[in-house]
C-alpha cells in the first residue's frame, strides 16, 4: 500500500521531517524513492532481474550513501512468492546496507510469500519486517525493538 | 459334496414351487426387528425386501455351484445385505438388529424349508453347514457396511473439527488470538498457517497471540511446525506471542535446538495480551473516579 501524498505530508509535518520525493537516476527494475529525510523506499518492478544483484546493490548503496540515508524500506507487495534466489538477493542487500549503517525493513510481505519463505530458511534474515511503513515507524516510537533480529 | 449339491437342487426346486408359503414366513423376522419397536420400516417395505431376499437365495441355490462364494448370485446376495444394513443405519437403527435379523432369517429359512419339504434338514449336517457358511458371509457384509458407515461419519467429523478447531479471533484492534486445540500435524499446520497469514494481511494485525493450552501431544515434528508458524508471522511484520506452554511442550520445544531468543512467550493469555498492548503502545488503566 503506497503512502498517499496527503498522508505522507501530514505525517512528515507531524514528525517534523521535510517531505521530499525525488528520483535521480533510474536503476533497471527498481524504483528508489526518497520518502523522508533519512528514509528511502525501494519498489521492485516486474522487470527486476535479481541474478545481476552485485551491480544492483552497488547502484542502490551509492544512492543511499549520497543521501546519507538511515533506513531502506523494501516493498514486497508485488512479490507473491519468495524463492531461495530472491531471498538471497534480499539478504545480501540487507547485509550490504547494514555495512553502511542503513537498516532495511521489508514491508507488505504477502501471506503466500511468508508461507513459502519459512519452508526453507533456517536462520533469522538480515532484514527486519513490518506490516507497512507507518506501522514500523510507530513501533519504533513506542519501543525501539531490542535488536530483535 | 454331491450329496450337498443334490440337496441344494432339491431345495431350489421346493423353493420355486412354494414361493408363496415361504415368503410369508420370511417376512416375520423383518417385521420383528424393523417394524415393532424401532419403526424403521413399514410392512410393505419389509415384504418387498423379504421377497427380494428370497429371489436372491433361490437364484443362489439354483446357480451352477451354490457353494461358490465368488459367483455373481452370491455377490448379489451380499450386496443386498450391504444395502439393507446401510438403509437401517441411515435411519438410526442398530447394527445389532441387522445381525439378529440375519440370524433369525437363517433359522426361519431352515425351519420353513424343513416343514415344506418334509425332510429333516436339522439332521443333515451338510445342509446346515452350508447355510451357516452362507449366512456368516452375509453377517460379514452387514458388518462391513456398518464399519464403512462409521468411518464415513468419523471422517466427516474430523473435517468439521479441522474447520472449527482453529478459530482466529480479533480480541483487540490489530490483536488476533489463535487457540490451537488438538493435534498439530503437517496438513493441519498448513491450513492453520494459511488462514492465519491471510487474516494478518486482511486485518492488518500487529500481534498474534497463539495459545497452546489445548495442544494434546507434541513431538519434534509439531514443534517444528509451531516454530515455522511463528517465523511466518514475524516475516509478515507482525508480532507472535506464544502462551499456554505446558512443561512437556517446553521440553519438546527446546529439544529442537532452535534459537528461541527471538520468540516471545508468556505464561498466561492475559500476560500475552499485556505484552501485545505494550508493544503497540496501548495503556489500559482503571478509570479513576
Amino acid at each position: 500500500m503506497p503512502l498517499s501524498p496527503a498522508l505522507s505530508r501530514k505525517r512528515a509535518r507531524g514528525t517534523g521531517t521535510r517531505y521530499a520525493s525525488i528520483t535521480i537516476m533510474p536503476i533497471p527494475g527498481l524504483h528508489l524513492t526518497q520518502i523522508g529525510r533519512d528514509d528511502f523506499l525501494l519498489e521492485p518492478s516486474r522487470g527486476l532481474d535479481v541474478s545481476d544483484h552485485d551491480r544492483l546493490i552497488e547502484s542502490i548503496i551509492e544512492r543511499l550513501l549520497g543521501a546519507r540515508a538511515s533506513r531502506l524500506y523494501y516493498d514486497l507487495s508485488t512479490q507473491a512468492i519468495i524463492d531461495p534466489v530472491y531471498y538471497n538477493w534480499l539478504n545480501k542487500l540487507a547485509r550490504t546496507a547494514q555495512a553502511i549503517n542503513v537498516k532495511m525493513v521489508c514491508v507488505h510481505m504477502q501471506p503466500t510469500a511468508a508461507f513459502a519463505l519459512v519452508q526453507f530458511i533456517h536462520e533469522i534474515p538480515a532484514f527486519e519486517t513490518a506490516l507497512d511503513i507507518s506501522d514500523w515507524q510507530s513501533s519504533q516510537m513506542i519501543a525501539p525493538r531490542q535488536a530483535k533480529r | 459334496m454331491t450329496q450337498k449339491k443334490d440337496l441344494s437342487e432339491k431345495v431350489a426346486a421346493l423353493f420355486s414351487l412354494k414361493v408363496g408359503n415361504i415368503s410369508a414366513e420370511l417376512v416375520e423376522p423383518g417385521r420383528k426387528y424393523f417394524c415393532q419397536d424401532s419403526r424403521l420400516m413399514d410392512d410393505d417395505e419389509v415384504a418387498d425386501f423379504s421377497a427380494e431376499f428370497m429371489n436372491l437365495i433361490v437364484a443362489l441355490l439354483a446357480s451352477k455351484d451354490p457353494t461358490n462364494q465368488g459367483s455373481p448370485q452370491f455377490h448379489a446376495l451380499q450386496m443386498f445385505f450391504t444395502g439393507l444394513s446401510q438403509k437401517v443405519l441411515v435411519r438410526g437403527g442398530h447394527v445389532e438388529d441387522v445381525v439378529r435379523y440375519t440370524q433369525q432369517l437363517q433359522q426361519t429359512l431352515i425351519a420353513a424349508l424343513e416343514k415344506d419339504s418334509g425332510i429333516a434338514f436339522t439332521q443333515s449336517r451338510s445342509v446346515l453347514l452350508y447355510f451357516t457358511t452362507v449366512f456368516n458371509e452375509l453377517i460379514m457384509a452387514v458388518f462391513r457396511a456398518y464399519l464403512e458407515e462409521k468411518e464415513q461419519a468419523l471422517f466427516a467429523q474430523e473435517q468439521e473439527l479441522r474447520e472449527t478447531a482453529t478459530p482466529i479471533t480479533e480480541i483487540w484492534d490489530g490483536v488476533l488470538t489463535l487457540p490451537i486445540i488438538g493435534t498439530l500435524d503437517s496438513s493441519r499446520t498448513m491450513l492453520v498457517m494459511e488462514a492465519l497469514l491471510n487474516r494478518i494481511a486482511k486485518d492488518h494485525a500487529k500481534a498474534v497471540v497463539m495459545d497452546l493450552t489445548g495442544v494434546k501431544n507434541i513431538d519434534s515434528q509439531v514443534s517444528h511446525h509451531l516454530i515455522q508458524m511463528v517465523r511466518a508471522v514475524q516475516l509478515m511484520g507482525s508480532e507472535a506471542i506464544i502462551t499456554g506452554i505446558r512443561p512437556e511442550i517446553a521440553r519438546a520445544l527446546i529439544s529442537l535446538n532452535i534459537n528461541m531468543s527471538d520468540i516471545t512467550t508468556r505464561a498466561s493469555l492475559s500476560d500475552a495480551l499485556k505484552e501485545a498492548f505494550r508493544r503497540m503502545g496501548i495503556h489500559v488503566s482503571q478509570k479513576a473516579d
